[in-house]
């Protein structure tokens, strides 16, 4: 027989685990990363010499050892690589036809510097923005390898009609899995595999599928980098995407680019009543914080 | 039974104060461990972000402002890219709202394992009189770079440094020396934005300066001569009849400024007004004759 007592202690310590669980173990499961399944590696080596002539010198030189960065790993076939440092475009390289791209820039100053890439397939569709703040030594080759694009992704409509079909394409390596998700009141996946050409095209039956808004995305199979999120509504008709309409949030000016120009509409509405549609990204009917993150994710400069 | 209860409170109570380091995620302010009155020293603001890409930051700073006075901010090394509300004080706190386009994970640095925690901000002070000057987080908001906005749990690691009177001569005899920024912001563009291009939006100006030595504090606008007024970017204007010649003036928080002007042209077109005018001059030679003729 249990005693009141113990009934007593049993409750209340149950309760205290209870209250610790609720407050912590969610947070604790909350917080952990998710996996990635490339690995992006860095290393420095010593650069070779390089002579260098100060200004105005008549003879001889200073000479130093070479400091520059590299940046390696996978686009699309054939795909244009752009760097940027700072925002401010540096070089653009084209990748092979297996995808792979390297790139290479010289430096001068020991420094804290934010690198982008960002690769466009033979279409003329970007990826979106990699970045990659790096620690710059003077003296030094800095490599960073490994890097892989998510694929580029393209949708033919932004409203489905209900029961009908949405095609999706795009560019990614040769002969790769991927998983095409499409999340919103629904979710879904469907898995397909690139062509030897690195171009893939499906055509997807939204059957079962309820009206409402959705977002659609590639990754490849096991990898947690995914492409730009897409909306599309599935709805009374079809609508299809054209010139004038960008599939991009906050893309107002529909010149299928997130720049300054964007930021600065979005700002001038920071905190004002009744937003155009255009600029509310999340449409929750507010400009705040939230809606610039959606902006930066899509950011193209 | 009592004593059981009291330890449980005990238990729960201790795990509600050390909630904070249960994150993985926290953001921290680093100050030197000591300062001299006089010196103007350097905030750093880190986001370890755990791995977990992040693109946006709203942070509150408290500091201590008996002990010490806002200087400015520096935007070197750091990587919010670009401000939605610069570091700027207001009673005591520092407000610092921006963006990371592209979002960042953490700092890839060669010489050490892992990454790195994300350099967001350097703010600048001025010590004022000695004491154990505290800098604490009233509010941190961090958002993912996943499309959605979502807010990462973090902890807040608070930083503090000591002021002291140092008045030995011998000691750094110009520490300002070294931070006092002399330069002028850099060359900027303005930007005009037509209203037709976007719904509802009005015709704006955009500008962006930047100052390494102490960050950009205010703009101020003067169109056509008048008087100078405050204002920020972007900025809504409309266009009249005639252009009009708009400069904008960046200072810094040393009070060194830099200007850039931009002219918008007007609704009439300068061949159109010349022509009307040269209409009206007709119409006004007409009229007389024909005033004179009824004579």
């Amino acid at each position: 027989m249990v005693s009141n007592t113990q009934k007593k202690f049993i409750s209340f310590s149950l309760l205290s685990i209870t209250i610790f669980f609720l407050v912590f173990a969610s947070t604790l499961y909350a917080q952990t990363p998710p996996p990635v399944s490339h690995t992006v590696s860095i290393s420095a080596s010593v650069g070779s010499a390089v002579v260098i002539v100060p200004g105005g010198g008549t003879s001889g030189g200073v000479i130093l050892p070479q400091t520059a960065v590299s940046f390696s790993g996978y686009a699309y076939p054939n795909a244009q690589v752009s760097l940027l440092k700072q925002g401010e475009l540096k070089t653009t390289v084209k990748a092979d036809s297996t995808g792979y791209f390297s790139i290479t820039l010289e430096e001068k100053y020991n420094s804290n510097i934010l690198y982008s890439l960002f690769a466009q397939d033979v279409s003329g569709n970007r990826s979106l923005l990699l970045n990659y703040p790096m620690v710059v030594q003077v003296g030094y080759i800095t490599e960073l390898s490994g890097i892989r694009f998510a694929p580029t992704i393209v949708i033919d409509k932004s409203q489905v009609r209900v029961g009908d079909y949405l095609t999706v394409n795009g560019y990614a390596l040769p002969q790769n899995d991927m998983e095409v998700n499409i999340v919103g009141v629904a979710n879904k996946v469907f898995t397909l595999t690139s062509s030897s050409d690195g171009s893939y095209k499906i055509v997807l039956p939204l059957t079962d599928l309820p009206r409402g808004a959705y977002s659609i995305y590639i990754n490849y199979k096991n990898d947690t980098r995914v492409s730009k999120l897409i909306k599309f509504t599935i709805g009374e008709s079809n609508i299809f995407f054209t010139d004038a309409s960008s599939s991009i949030p906050g893309d107002c000016n529909a010149d299928k680019k997130i720049d300054l120009i964007d930021f600065s509409i979005l700002a001038f509405w920071y905190g004002k009543p009744n937003p155009p549609k255009c600029v509310d990204t999340n449409g929750d009917g507010i400009i705040n914080l939230i809606d610039f993150s959606i902006l930066a994710f899509y950011w193209t400069g | 039974m009592k004593t059981f209860i009291k330890i449980n409170l005990i238990f729960i109570l201790f795990l509600t104060l050390f909630a904070g380091k249960v994150f993985a995620a926290d953001i921290s302010v680093s100050v030197p461990p000591t300062v001299n009155v006089g010196d103007t020293f350097e905030a750093l603001i880190n986001m370890n972000s755990d791995g977990v890409p992040i693109n946006s930051a709203d942070i509150v700073l408290n500091f201590d402002q008996s002990l010490m006075s806002f200087s400015g901010y520096k935007t070197d090394n750091t990587f919010i890219g670009i401000w939605l509300d610069s570091p700027h004080e207001k009673n005591g706190s520092i407000y610092m709202s921006g963006i990371i386009p592209g979002g960042v994970s953490g700092l890839y640095d060669p010489s050490k394992k892992g990454l790195g925690p994300i350099p967001l901000v350097r703010l600048l002070f001025s010590a004022k009189t000695s004491g154990n000057a505290v800098f604490s987080f009233s509010k941190t908001e961090i958002l993912e770079h996943n499309g959605s906005g979502t807010a990462l749990p973090h902890s807040e690691i608070d930083g503090n440094t000591v002021i002291e009177n140092n008045i030995d001569p011998k000691a750094n005899s110009n520490p300002r020396e070294n931070i006092l920024d002399k330069e002028k912001p850099e060359p900027f563009n303005i930007t005009f934005l037509e209203a037709s291009m976007f719904s509802r939006t009005p015709s704006m100006i955009i500008f962006k300066a930047n100052d390494a030595g102490s960050g950009i504090k205010e703009y101020k606008m003067n169109i056509g001569g008048s008087m100078w007024t405050n204002v920020q970017s972007p900025y809504p204007i409309s266009k009249v009849l005639l252009s009009q010649t708009i400069t904008i003036r960046a200072y810094d928080f040393a009070g060194n400024f830099q200007d850039s002007s931009i002219t918008i042209p007007g609704l009439l077109a300068p061949s159109l007004l010349w022509t009307l005018l040269a209409l009206f001059v007709i119409l006004c030679i007409l009229c007389y004759k024909l005033v004179l003729y009824k004579r």
